[in-house]
């Protein structure tokens, strides 16, 4: 669904080696295509969601009556039904986890006989190599039946998950068609899952991407407990110790490797234990080399890759140098929430708060999504800024989000607050915002009867006069069918 | 038939026959420009030359007025009479973008010296008939009958600047900017803007072009007036109320005032200015001009004041009525945390073991083309939308490092940019000026320190020269350092 590959590739061009066929009878039983009808959160007006819209997706049959496809492809879904190859029926299926972070997700079906004939595919024991030969099942665009596509591993690296918009794990490449429709669908390698099909490059030929198998067994791993905490942030941005200059300012001239730490994030796991300019020798025993590679079952990754394959809560070590001495550090990978990441969030509909027509929302990436062409304006230009650089910057000192000021329901309380739209709202009635939920209680003390809501960067303060607009409020929400005045997450309520 | 044929060649001739007796095309000439962009991330770049050419008109002996966009980064400039090939070599005497006017000095002992000067359009009003005067590529003079409308105070195209302009509907389809826009056979105007789809010109009036030529004619150059107030309109009744205002339309709110301006020690934000120069101001800035009608105030302190010049003001305070009296200083914006070089200078800059530092400027965001907000540095771009004419302390600019020249001296640094510059070998920057200050002192830089960045870039010290030397080489860089003459930097003001 996701996946965007213009090339089809006729399926009648493929001509499979009689080996292969041998075992694609049982597998086509256990890969289901999955229904799903959709709705989006509306950024410009949060109480209603998009027009319904549907799409399909692929999976296949786990153990347990459990069925394993893209997050993508339930994430946001009203109503899910699965069906089986040749088999008329459809039935509907429901959620039981979906990590966002690695675009993976474990559906059921109440009707057992749904599972009737299936048999749960088995997952390989390791990594195909480049070159290896894999096929790709699934239902992709351009007909209605199964399809299977065939190639080979082409590259294995870190890239981008879309679907979050910000986490990059392992990714699969392979040469095999991809197209909207297989998201969700296994790829195999000698007859075993290696890999889930999840996302291509727009306008790219032979390019397809897959989950690989340590992801997908993250992710299985991770749901066991019954809860899905996603993956664990150690939250280091490492700076390139390549230059002799810098080694020796750090004191490692004389030493081998190592990454220095630029940057630690406030929401990682490695907050308060690593610091900055602390070179990092070795993670578990394993020496990090100076562009942070490290040698694992004698493949070359990442060093972040070991604390890719641990869990929430697992323990992590580090041989650091710190001020001229060794040392060792062993810190937890606890789990933060970290709001000021602005990862793309499903399933859960945008807060908001509306006084006198004036609709506030918290910054998040699909509200900046909704901004589109108006992007290339002064005050969704400091938006971006504010997305960006809040961390690093310090933006989000004494802040939970990120207040904006999202739009106006046209009333003659708000007329002329048409030049503060899309601006980071700072201080209500000299109150500070820092979340949806200061709002209410600052706009119970106005200002000699007027409320002045000032915002980041701006001399001019937005006037609203009090008494006319908590006359307006009531007839405001009827006029433009707005259900409720306030909306926030359950848990997040005061 | 036959009858018609000789009454269409009476007309044609008449056609042809008639511009030429205008005196007042005498007095026009092409202005030829071959310019140079100077690459904002890598300063002693340029863009390929661009040749282009417009008009101008001669206002005295060899003196030649045209638009200052016109000859914007011109490295050779000539002029010539139309149609005529011989080409004479002119100099820019003064160029202000701030007014969009050029003062060109020609060769003497040419052709262009026994050219009349353009006499002078007394009285403007809308709806005088004009025309517009531009020439054929046979040298002939083509005219654009039309009617002067729409006097407004708006942005120069390429300027940010408002000043007094006025639009002219003509049929004639311009090619060149420069042309002269005419009245009863004298100089309205100089034409700095077409748009064919409307087939409207923009023209940069008459009053606004004198006094820019009487300031430009002696010496030293004095420049266009500001206040130095940021300032919007005050219609919103909820806030007139909120600052005390009574319902009665008038008055424009102070939201900043420029550091060093007239402004700065008698305005402060959230003032109202009830009055500017005697005249009353309504809620949206305008006030009645005697000439022009209602007009924009802007051009009451731009246009119709010379800096130095003392305005008295009313304003309310606290809600107070309150006088104050404001001096105007030139319009100039090096004081400017970043300056607009709307002008695009070659910038200075310092390369050191392939480290391009340079100081932020708007024409620096602006590279990026229409959606710069968009796809520069978002840090720079909201400190330029924020902070542009707030400096911290005087003198105060954004040194960034704008590129890392890739050589081995520099290895690991080398995909950084737009990166912005806190202190170079442990000592705090405010500007450039404080870098070439530490570079001359400690030979190099040894250590450059980055906002929200713990982790410096060192180099070693003693493979820094070596390094130059090969990077000037390698990357045909003319020398390491550029930093403008202090002297030259007060005459192009």
């Amino acid at each position: 669904m996701r996946s965007a590959l213009a090339v089809l590739l006729a399926l009648a061009a493929l001509v499979l080696p009689p080996a292969a066929n041998a075992g694609i009878e049982s597998l086509q039983r256990s890969v289901v295509k999955i229904y799903g009808t959709y709705q989006r959160d509306d950024f410009g007006q949060p109480w209603q969601s998009t027009p319904v819209f549907s799409g399909s997706g692929s999976g296949f049959i786990l153990p347990g009556r459990r069925i394993l496809s893209n997050a993508h492809v339930v994430s946001d879904a009203r109503f899910i039904e699965v069906q089986r190859e040749g088999d008329p029926q459809k039935y509907q299926a429901s959620v039981l986890f979906a990590g966002h972070d690695c675009d993976l997700a474990i559906l059921t079906v109440k009707n057992e006989t749904f599972f009737d004939g299936t048999a749960p595919v088995k997952f390989g024991r390791e990594m195909p190599s480049l070159n290896d030969a894999v096929l790709v099942l699934g239902y992709p665009m351009g007909g209605a039946r199964i399809s299977l596509t065939k190639g080979v591993v082409s590259r294995i690296d870190y890239n981008l998950y879309s679907h979050s918009t910000v986490d990059s794990h392992l990714v699969m490449q392979v040469d095999a068609a991809i197209n909207p429709g297989n998201s969700g669908g296994p790829v195999l390698f000698d007859g075993k899952v290696i890999g889930v099909a999840f996302q291509g490059i727009m306008g790219a030929q032979n390019i397809g991407y897959a989950i690989p198998l340590p992801v997908i067994q993250h992710f299985l791993k991770d749901t066991e407990d019954g809860v899905y905490d996603g993956y664990p942030e150690l939250g280091v941005v490492d700076g390139d110790t390549r230059n002799p200059a810098l080694r020796a300012d750090l004191g490692i001239a004389n030493r081998p490797g190592g990454v220095a730490v630029a940057y630690v994030d406030p929401f990682g796991a490695a907050t308060g234990r690593l610091l900055p300019r602390d070179v990092l020798l070795s993670v578990d025993g394993h020496p990090i080399a100076e562009d942070g590679s490290v040698r694992l079952d004698g493949n070359v990754v990442e060093y972040t890759e070991l604390v890719e394959r641990k869990q929430v809560n697992e323990k992590v070590s580090f041989e650091v140098w710190r001020a001229g001495k060794p040392l060792t550090v062993t810190l937890p990978l606890v789990h933060r929430d970290d709001p000021f990441v602005f990862r793309q969030t499903y399933d859960r509909h945008p807060e908001y708060f509306i006084a006198g027509g004036l609709v506030f929302t918290p910054l998040s990436r699909g509200f900046l999504t909704t901004l589109g062409a108006d992007l290339n304006s002064p005050a969704a230009a400091r938006l971006l800024y504010y997305s960006q650089y809040a961390k690093l910057d310090g933006l989000y000192t004494n802040r939970e989000q990120f207040v904006v000021l999202a739009t106006r329901l046209p009333n003659p309380v708000n007329t002329y607050c048409d030049g503060f739209m899309n601006q980071v709202v700072a201080t209500v009635n000299g109150h500070p915002i820092g979340r949806l939920e200061d709002l209410p209680g600052a706009l119970q003390t106005p200002t000699n009867g007027f409320h002045v809501i000032r915002f980041e960067g701006n001399d001019n303060p937005l006037i609203v006069d009090a008494r006319l607009a908590k006359a307006a409020d009531s007839k405001i929400l009827r006029q433009y069918n707005v259900p409720t005045a306030f909306y926030v997450e359950q848990g997040n309520a005061p | 038939m036959k009858p018609v044929i000789p009454t269409l060649l009476v007309t044609l001739a008449f056609a042809v026959a008639a511009p030429a007796a205008s005196d007042e095309s005498r007095s026009i000439v092409e202005v030829i420009v071959a310019a140079q962009r100077s690459d904002v991330r890598l300063p002693w770049r340029h863009e390929r030359t661009a040749a282009r050419s417009g008009y101008g008109v001669v206002v005295d002996k060899n003196k030649v007025l045209t638009p200052e966009d016109l000859v914007r980064n011109a490295v050779f400039v000539e002029v010539r009479r139309p149609g005529e090939g011989d080409k004479v070599t002119a100099k820019i005497r003064v160029a202000d973008c701030h007014v969009n006017a050029a003062l060109l000095d020609i060769e003497p002992g040419t052709g262009i010296e026994s050219l009349p000067a353009v006499q002078w359009a007394n009285a403007l009003a809308p709806g005088a008939k004009v025309r517009i005067t531009e020439f054929d590529d046979a040298g002939q003079p083509q005219n654009g009958d039309g009617r002067l409308s729409e006097i407004a105070v708006e942005p120069l195209p390429g300027s940010p600047n408002a000043v007094l302009t006025f639009k002219v509907l003509t049929d004639l389809k311009l090619d060149r900017i420069g042309a002269p826009v005419f009245q009863d056979g004298k100089l309205a105007g100089l034409v700095m803007q077409y748009e064919a789809e409307t087939q409207t010109s923009v023209a940069l009036p008459a009053p606004l072009l004198r006094t820019f030529l009487d300031d430009a004619s002696k010496p030293p150059y004095k420049g266009v007036a500001t206040a130095g107030v940021a300032w919007t309109a005050l219609v919103d009744p909820a806030k007139r109320r909120f600052l005390g205002l009574a319902d009665d339309n008038t008055g424009v709110l102070v939201l900043q005032v420029i550091p060093g301006s007239g402004a700065a020690p008698v305005l402060s934000p959230g003032d109202v200015i009830l009055e500017w120069g005697g005249m009353p101001l309504d809620a949206q800035g305008y006030y009645m001009d005697a000439e022009f009608g209602r007009l924009l105030f802007p051009h009451l302190v731009s246009g119709r004041h010379r800096p130095g010049d003392t305005i008295p003001a009313k304003i309310m305070r606290n809600k107070e009525r309150k006088d104050v009296n404001l001096t105007l200083t030139a319009m100039d914006d090096s004081q400017a945390l970043i300056p607009q070089n709307v002008e695009g200078r070659e910038a200075e800059y310092l390369v050191d073991g392939g480290l391009v530092l340079r100081e932020l400027t708007a024409d620096y965001l602006m590279a990026h083309g229409p959606k710069w907000m968009l796809s520069a540095n978002p840090r720079l771009v909201n400190l330029y939308l924020t902070r542009a004419q707030f400096p911290a302390e005087p003198g105060e600019r954004v040194v960034i490092l704008a590129a890392v020249l890739p050589d081995p001296i520099n290895v690991g640094y080398q995909t950084l940019h737009d990166q912005i510059v806190t202190q170079v070998n442990g000592q705090k920057v405010r500007n450039l000026k404080d870098v070439f200050a530490i570079v001359d002192r400690d030979g190099t830089i040894q250590r450059l320190s980055l906002m929200s960045s713990p982790l410096d870039l060192v180099l070693d010290a003693a493979r820094v020269q070596e390094s130059n030397a090969r990077i000037l080489k390698v990357y045909r860089i003319p020398e390491l350092r550029h930093r403008r003459d202090e002297r030259q930097n007060a005459n192009a003001l």
